[in-house]
C-alpha cells in the first residue's frame, strides 16, 4: 500500500455515499429500558419480602417461646400479605396496554405506579392501628389492673393499663415516618427514569 | 403471573415513537457536521444497528446539551467533543456487557469482521485498522484525517498540541503496521 493514510481517507470517502440514519427509534428503546428497570426494581422489592417472612417465622421457632408456631405465623403473615399484594400489583403494571405510542404508555405506567404507591403508603400506615387495636384490647382486658412494667416485664414504667393504647399513635407515627421516607425514595427513583423520559418527550414535542 | 420475556418482546414490538429532535435544529446545527459524526460513530460501533443507535444518541445528546454550549469554543469543536464522549461512553457500556465474549476473541478477528461495507478496499482496510486502536487514538486519528488542526484536536480531546503531534506520528506508524499485517 503506497498511498498515505490521508489520501486513502480523502479519496475513499469521496467515493463513499454516507447514509445518515433516521432519528426515530431512540425513545422506543429508552422507554423499554426504563419500564423494564422499574419493573425489575419492583420485582426485587417484592421477592425480598418472601425470605423475610421465612426468617421471621424461623426466628420465632428458634426462640422457642410458648405458641412459637402461632407467633411465627402472626409475624410472617404481614410479609406474606405484602408479598402477595406486590405480585398482584406487579401483574397490573405488566398488563398495561400500549395506547398510541410509548409516551402514552409511559404516562399510564407512571399513573399506575403513583396509584400503587399512594395505596401502599396509606395501607402501611393504617395497618398499624388496625392490627394493634384488637391485640391491645385483648391485652387490656386480660391484664387489667397491672402496670405497663408488669405487663411487659420492664422496670420504671408504673403507668396504668389504659396507657397501653398510647402504643397506637406512637407506632403509627413511626410507621408514617418510615413509609414517608421509603415511598419518597421510590418516587424519586421512578421520577429519575420514567419521569425524566416523559419530560424529555414532552419537551421534544413542544 | 409475571410476563415472560417473549410476551414482553411481543408487547414492546408495537411501541411507536412520534418524537424526534426538532427538525430545524437538526438541519441547521447538526446536519452540516453529520459526515464526521457518522465517521466517528462508525469507528466506535460494532454493527450497522449499533452505528444507528450511536448516531441517534449523539444527535439527541447534542440537542439536549445545546444550552450548555458557550462561545469559548467553536460549535463544531463542541459537537466533535460531545460526539466522541457519547461514543466512548456507549463503547464502555458495550464492552462491560460483552466482556466475556471479547476476552475470547482477538482484536484482529473483530476488526476483520465485515462490519461496514466500504466500496473502496483501501478505505476498508484503513477503517479495520482504526477500530483496532485505543479509543482515544481512534478519536485523534479521525479528527486528524478530517483535517482538524492540532490545536483543535487538542481542544477537543483536552490535551496540548505537542502531545497531539507526537501521538499522531505514533498512531500513523501503528496504523501502517496494522494495515500491512491485516493485508499480509
Amino acid at each position: 500500500m503506497d498511498k498515505s493514510i490521508e489520501s486513502i481517507w480523502k479519496d475513499g470517502f469521496a467515493q463513499e455515499r454516507l447514509t445518515i440514519p433516521k432519528i426515530n427509534a431512540l425513545y422506543n428503546q429508552k422507554s423499554i429500558s426504563s419500564v423494564e428497570h422499574v419493573i425489575s426494581r419492583f420485582k426485587r422489592e417484592i421477592f425480598f419480602l418472601f425470605p423475610i417472612a421465612v426468617f421471621v417465622f424461623t426466628f420465632n421457632i428458634i426462640l422457642d417461646n410458648d405458641n412459637a408456631i402461632i407467633w411465627g405465623l402472626v409475624g410472617a403473615l404481614p410479609c406474606l400479605f405484602w408479598f402477595l399484594l406486590g405480585i398482584k400489583q406487579l401483574k397490573s403494571i405488566v398488563e398495561i396496554d400500549y395506547q398510541a405510542n410509548s409516551y402514552q404508555y409511559l404516562v399510564s405506567i407512571r399513573e399506575k405506579l403513583d396509584k400503587i404507591r399512594r395505596f401502599n403508603k396509606a395501607l402501611a400506615i393504617s395497618s398499624i392501628p388496625i392490627t394493634l387495636l384488637p391485640m391491645l384490647v385483648y391485652t387490656y382486658y386480660n391484664q387489667k389492673g397491672k402496670t405497663i412494667s408488669e405487663i411487659f416485664g420492664v422496670s420504671g414504667l408504673d403507668w396504668p393499663t389504659s396507657t397501653i393504647f398510647l402504643i397506637i399513635p406512637a407506632l403509627t407515627l413511626v410507621a408514617w415516618l418510615i413509609a414517608n421516607h421509603f415511598f419518597k425514595r421510590e418516587a424519586k427513583a421512578q421520577d429519575k427514569s420514567i419521569g425524566t423520559l416523559i419530560r424529555e418527550m414532552e419537551e421534544l414535542r413542544s | 403471573m409475571i410476563a415472560t420475556k417473549s410476551n414482553k418482546k411481543k408487547r414492546y414490538s408495537y411501541i411507536l415513537v412520534n418524537t424526534s429532535v426538532s427538525s430545524d435544529f437538526y438541519i441547521h446545527s447538526i446536519l452540516p457536521y453529520a459526515g464526521i459524526i457518522i465517521k466517528i460513530c462508525r469507528a466506535y460501533s460494532n454493527s450497522q444497528e449499533d452505528f444507528e443507535d450511536y448516531y441517534q444518541e449523539v444527535c439527541l445528546q447534542i440537542w439536549r446539551s445545546k444550552d450548555n454550549f458557550n462561545d469559548s469554543s467553536k460549535w463544531s469543536t463542541w459537537i466533535y467533543r460531545l460526539s466522541l464522549n457519547v461514543c466512548m461512553t456507549l463503547r464502555k457500556k458495550e464492552n462491560k456487557r460483552s466482556q466475556p465474549i471479547l476476552e475470547t476473541a482477538t482484536l484482529p478477528e473483530i476488526a476483520n469482521q465485515e462490519i461496514f461495507s466500504f466500496q473502496d478496499d483501501e478505505l476498508k482496510q484503513l477503517y479495520s485498522a482504526i477500530v483496532q486502536l485505543s479509543e482515544l487514538d481512534r478519536a485523534i486519528i479521525i479528527l486528524y484525517l478530517e483535517e482538524k488542526s492540532y490545536k483543535e484536536i487538542a481542544e477537543i480531546i483536552g490535551s496540548n498540541t505537542n502531545n497531539v503531534g507526537v501521538r499522531i506520528a505514533r498512531i500513523k506508524t501503528k496504523l501502517k503496521t496494522l494495515i500491512s499485517r491485516n493485508h499480509g
